[in-house]
């Protein structure tokens, strides 16, 4: 009884809300990646047009994750949606080594937006399980990650089909994401 | 590094204007795999054309295999354009559905793509077509990547890998093929269809920034408007005209070809929908006057019988 009651407690007291956006190229596996951390079962997705919003409960913290759209299907008042975010996910296809340099661009770009500026990021390198996957030394290299200096950053290898190393890269994002209102 | 970067509106509007045409050809009518209509997808290492649905299954194969993109919504880089007015449909079909039995169950189209491009289950023995080469290229490296941004073009460069599939696929073809370096030299060798596509390359790849370009002297903004408007006959003057006035004949002889094709096929249409109107009209009216005489007149009867009938009671 007691032990119930301090759970509930627990939970009602501690519970914080995280604004979490979830950005890549198209293709990178994105939806898969909420849908699987989602707990629903991984179907075949087709590309997303606008953005998905779900919130997922990870030990005391709800994420708000916004799963934005790869191609140039995002709504023009995209700023909107950058209010109050503490961290970024930022999904690679490790296997597409033709478009890792377009990530880093794309990557710079959305970094630059002021809104994001105390935000941390966390890279999935999702697709792993494919044969020419990059690693993530490879990935932190071609990425150029090093020169985000006084930013906290983390790369994280992922399968988003199988569901490898998303809890991981959740469990770091809620150790590192600020809880300051 | 980002290609994307180089490619202006300009261009991009003209990438969409062939793509709009590309998808208008019969064959690419239909998704390349499960047949259905309109597709609106592409997968631009294999030169097809797919529907949304297939568009995910593509996805889902991984990079190495299909690399999808959306005719409508992408930027398209000048040799992936060019590529996809090089292969579609039927091409790619002829290569991957070489050895298709006639009755193959396209009920789970997943398993079926899988089959196709993943096991290269029906791949065509004889069919040797340089598609081969271009998923494994795919997989080793950044092979996409053209020699011409910014239309800028750099004076000796490798193949992209468009090129060099096609090249290929002319010497196989029996036709004399000059290896090309990047300068714009538009000159016709052989025949016209193939010379078609190599002075297509070139124009949609040098002519970026120049004011005289092909492409703009013949896509005009406000085609769709005008097609409306201006009766046929019109646009075979303006065929000829563009005809004798550009010596670039490979390439306009297509583009006209489309123009009136598209034209005989707006002018069909019209054509149908004003016989369909009129038949509504004519069947309606013959309808209206052949139901309600008779339904008058059975009413009549119908209440003269009740009411005899009450009268006999």
């Amino acid at each position: 009884m007691g032990a119930s009651l301090a759970t509930l407690f627990d939970g009602l007291s501690t519970k914080t809300e995280v604004n979490i956006l979830m950005v890549g190229l198209d293709c990178a596996g994105k939806t898969t990646i909420l849908y699987r951390l989602k707990g629903r079962e991984v179907v075949i997705d087709m590309p997303t047009v606008g953005f998905n919003l779900e919130t997922l409960e990870y030990k005391n913290i709800s994420f708000q994750v916004q799963d934005m759209a790869g191609q140039n299907m995002r709504p023009p008042y995209l700023k909107c949606y950058y209010q109050n975010i503490r961290g970024m996910i930022y999904v690679v296809d490790s296997n597409d080594r033709d478009r890792i340099f377009d990530a880093r661009d794309n990557l710079k770009v959305q970094l630059e937006e002021e809104l994001l500026r105390d935000a941390v990021l966390l890279v999935l390198a999702n697709k792993q399980d494919l044969p020419n996957a990059m690693n993530a030394e490879e990935i932190i290299l071609k990425l150029g990650l090093h020169s985000l200096h006084p930013r906290l950053w983390h790369v994280q290898n992922a399968c988003g089909i199988n569901g490898v190393g998303l809890h991981e890269g959740l469990e770091w994002l809620a150790n590192n994401v600020s809880y300051k209102a | 590094m980002n290609e994307k970067a180089g490619v202006s509106k300009e261009l991009n509007a003209k990438h969409a204007k062939i793509l709009d045409g590309l998808l208008k050809h019969p064959e690419n009518r239909e998704c390349a795999d499960c047949r259905s209509k309109a597709p609106r997808w592409a997968s631009i290492n294999l030169g097809i054309f797919i529907c949304m649905q297939c568009s995910g299954i593509h996805r889902s194969l991984g990079v190495h295999i299909s690399k999808v993109r959306s005719t409508t919504l992408d930027t398209w880089l000048p040799e992936q354009v060019a590529f996809m007015q090089s292969m579609g449909n039927q091409k790619a079909n002829s290569y991957w559905e070489g050895g298709l039995p006639l009755n193959v169950d396209r009920s789970n189209i997943e398993s079926f793509i899988r089959a196709k491009y993943q096991e290269k289950r029906w791949i065509s023995p004889k069919a040797t077509l340089a598609i081969h080469t271009v998923s494994e290229k795919c997989s080793n490296g950044n092979n996409l990547v053209g020699g011409a941004r910014n239309g800028v073009p750099r004076k000796a460069r490798k193949y992209s890998l468009e090129e060099e599939m096609f090249s290929k696929y002319m010497l196989q073809a029996g036709i004399p093929a000059r290896p090309r370096t990047a300068s714009l030299d538009i000159t016709d060798t052989a025949s016209p269809s193939i010379n078609g596509f190599t002075n297509e390359h070139n124009s949609s790849v040098n002519n970026v920034d120049n004011q005289k370009d092909v492409f703009s002297l013949l896509y005009v903004p406000d085609l769709k408007h005008d097609r409306v408007v201006v009766p046929p006959s019109h646009w075979a003057t303006f065929e000829c005209k563009t005809a004798t006035s550009i010596r670039d004949n490979a390439y306009v002889g297509r583009t006209t070809l489309s123009i009136s094709y598209q034209v005989s096929h707006l002018s069909r249409h019209r054509v149908s929908n004003t016989k369909n109107h009129n038949r509504g009209s004519w069947f309606g009216f013959n309808l209206g006057h052949l139901v309600a005489v008779p339904s008058f007149a059975v009413g009549e009867l119908y209440s003269l019988f009740f009411f005899t009938r009450l009268q006999v009671q």
